[in-house]
């Protein structure tokens, strides 16, 4: 059974006349310890489907399933606790003014963990940080630092599942390589799934076992990275993301498409 | 190459901060013809400053020195600012990385548009009005009628990006500095923004400096490229070379990318050495 069941997600947002619809009858599994992704282009409601899944957004209508509970029949503070979020911007997300050790004592607290002192310890060491970190501010760490620490605030309530919004778009490659192994050891480690929001198809074809293709609020194709690697793509907008992903074409110039 | 539109040769700006000096560029040298030159490295590298002293558009703890800054013949050091703002309105263009800081979020981007050509030319309301609309047009915005009456914040980033890159076409530059143009892109608007560019350099022979840190587009966009580490350029290549990078710098990038087909369970990480950072050789 999928540890992850979405079945015919609707959203719209904004009041009134200016109300539209964003989703449009999203559907996907994922198998425990998958990393299963999204691409799409932009404003195609990658973070919104995402956002659905976390509980930010409770206004949806069809069904997200997580372990056989469903979201309307599940306790909101136990659904938080088993799925995560990480946000793509490593300087936004954390607050400026805390420290580490306090922004990661947030959840706990809001949760009642007891003994959130070494449940700290724990999380920081996971994403590969020292105690000396503790005691610092944002400010002071570098963007892959900030990034750990925004992975470390999502596993400190022993999650089952992160749901990882563009999480390295924000850093140089050589940092994209340490975050990206981190998820990979982490996966293994926790026995964590994923749900993983990527532009960039590389990311998408190192990471996930499959992946969706998003275009205005749809899901136009659903594709296994094997079918990826072999080329075997068949909406025109993922053949456009495969063509575009990583190069530019200097002999084909993209049609206008504003 | 013959006659460039811009030399730099010994480029040094250091930042005198309350933290204390840092040296932030290190004797850059290099030359742009009416081709596309990159600059890549990682974050903190430099790259922007560059960029930014060329136009000299630094805050004031900035100190620049350089042995030659020319830009169609003219030492920009010695130019006096006003001599400067004519160079950098009608010369250089600049984009941003992120248009929606750069464009005046209480005017509609059409307005916007017509008040960069009403700057520059001697015309009515009306007229300006109209080749705005043309221009915004000719950088691919279908419906321009419609798009001139919106705000800042109603456009999406594609957008935005290319109502900057219209307002800088206006006064017919010879350079454009790009600062990552396209990393706020997804990748079918970003290409959208590299043809206009690639168009720009091809049709109006502009010099192009293309600032990013994605080796894969570099490698296919821009004709050379310029590897930052540490404030000095430590290595330069054709684009279409890369891949015979020398420095273990620039191969440790290329070897931390994930490739489409090239399945690995771990990427390499980048071994960083203490030498890399060594004061290279001046230029004679
Ligand atoms: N609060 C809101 N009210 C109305 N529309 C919204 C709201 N939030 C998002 N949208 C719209 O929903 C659509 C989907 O947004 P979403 O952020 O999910 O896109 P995305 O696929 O994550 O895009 P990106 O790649 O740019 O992050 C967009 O058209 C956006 O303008
Ligand atoms: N106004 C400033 N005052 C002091 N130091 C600065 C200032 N602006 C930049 N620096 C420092 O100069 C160095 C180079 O910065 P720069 O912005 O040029 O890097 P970059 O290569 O463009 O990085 P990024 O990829 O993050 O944009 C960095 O160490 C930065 O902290
Ligand atoms: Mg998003
Ligand atoms: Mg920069």
């Amino acid at each position: 059974m999928s540890l992850i069941s979405i079945s015919d997600i609707d959203l719209h947002l904004g009041a009134g006349t200016r109300s539209r619809q964003i989703l449009d009858g999203i559907s996907f599994d994922v198998d425990e310890g998958q990393t299963f992704g999204l691409v799409g282009e932009s404003g195609s409601g990658k973070s919104t489907v995402l956002r659905c899944i976390a509980g930010l957004y409770r206004h949806w209508t069809g069904s997200i399933a997580v372990d056989g509970d469903t979201f309307e029949s599940a306790d909101r503070l136990a659904w938080c606790r088993k799925v995560q979020m990480v946000f793509q911007d490593p300087y936004g997300s954390l607050h400026p003014k805390h420290r580490i050790s306090d922004i990661l004592a947030e959840p706990l607290q809001i949760h009642r963990f007891g003994d959130i002192d070494r449940r700290i310890g724990e999380a920081l060491e996971q994403v590969g940080l020292g105690g000396q970190f503790r005691y610092r501010y944002p400010h002071q760490l570098s963007g892959g630092q900030r990034q750990r620490v925004a992975i470390a605030r999502a596993l400190v309530l022993r999650p089952r599942i992160l749901l990882l919004d563009e999480p390295t778009s924000a850093l140089d490659v050589s940092i994209q390589a340490e975050i990206l192994n981190l998820f990979k050891d982490l996966r293994e480690e926790l026995n964590l799934t994923y749900v993983l929001v990527s532009h960039d198809l590389a990311v998408i074809d190192h990471m996930c076992s499959a992946f969706a293709v998003m275009q205005a609020g749809k899901i136009v194709e659903v594709l296994t990275r094997d079918a990826l690697d072999a080329g075997q793509v068949s909406a025109p907008y993922t053949r456009a993301l495969l063509e575009a992903s990583g190069h530019y074409d200097l002999a084909a110039p993209p049609s206008a498409q504003s | 190459m013959t006659d460039p539109i811009l030399s730099v040769k010994n480029l040094n700006v250091r930042y005198f901060s309350a933290r204390g000096l840092l040296h932030a560029v290190r004797n850059v040298s290099f030359d742009l013809g009416r081709e596309k030159v990159a600059i890549i490295g990682e974050s903190g590298s430099g790259k922007s400053t560059v960029g930014r002293a060329l136009v000299r558009l630094l805050p004031d703890i900035a100190k620049v020195n350089a042995d030659r800054l020319s830009f169609e013949g003219k030492e920009l050091l010695s130019l006096s600012e006003r001599k400067m703002q004519d160079i950098r309105g009608r010369r250089i263009s600049m984009i941003l990385q992120d248009p929606k800081f750069s464009l005046n979020p209480v005017m509609s981007v059409g307005e916007q548009v017509s008040e960069a050509y009403l700057a520059h030319f001697k015309v009515s309301r009306a007229e300006a009005k109209k080749r705005a609309i043309e221009q915004l047009a000719s950088v691919q915005i279908r419906d321009p009628e419609h798009v001139y009456g919106l705000y800042p914040h109603e456009v999406s980033g594609g957008m935005g990006q290319r109502i900057m890159i219209a307002m800088m076409l206006i006064p017919d530059p010879a350079m454009i500095i790009a600062d990552e143009p396209t990393s706020a892109l997804d990748v079918t608007v970003r290409a959208q923004v590299l043809s206009l560019l690639d168009d720009l350099v091809q049709r109006r022979g502009i010099g192009l400096l293309f600032i990013s840190h994605d080796l894969n587009l570099v490698q296919s966009f821009c004709d050379r490229v310029l590897i930052m580490y540490a404030g000095q350029v430590v290595e330069e290549l054709r684009a279409s070379e890369l891949h015979l990078a020398q420095h273990d710098y620039t191969k440790g990038l290329l070897a931390s990318l994930p490739r489409i087909g090239q399945r690995r369970d771990r990427l390499s990480v980048l071994n960083r050495k203490q030498d890399w950072a060594r004061d290279l050789e001046r230029q004679p």
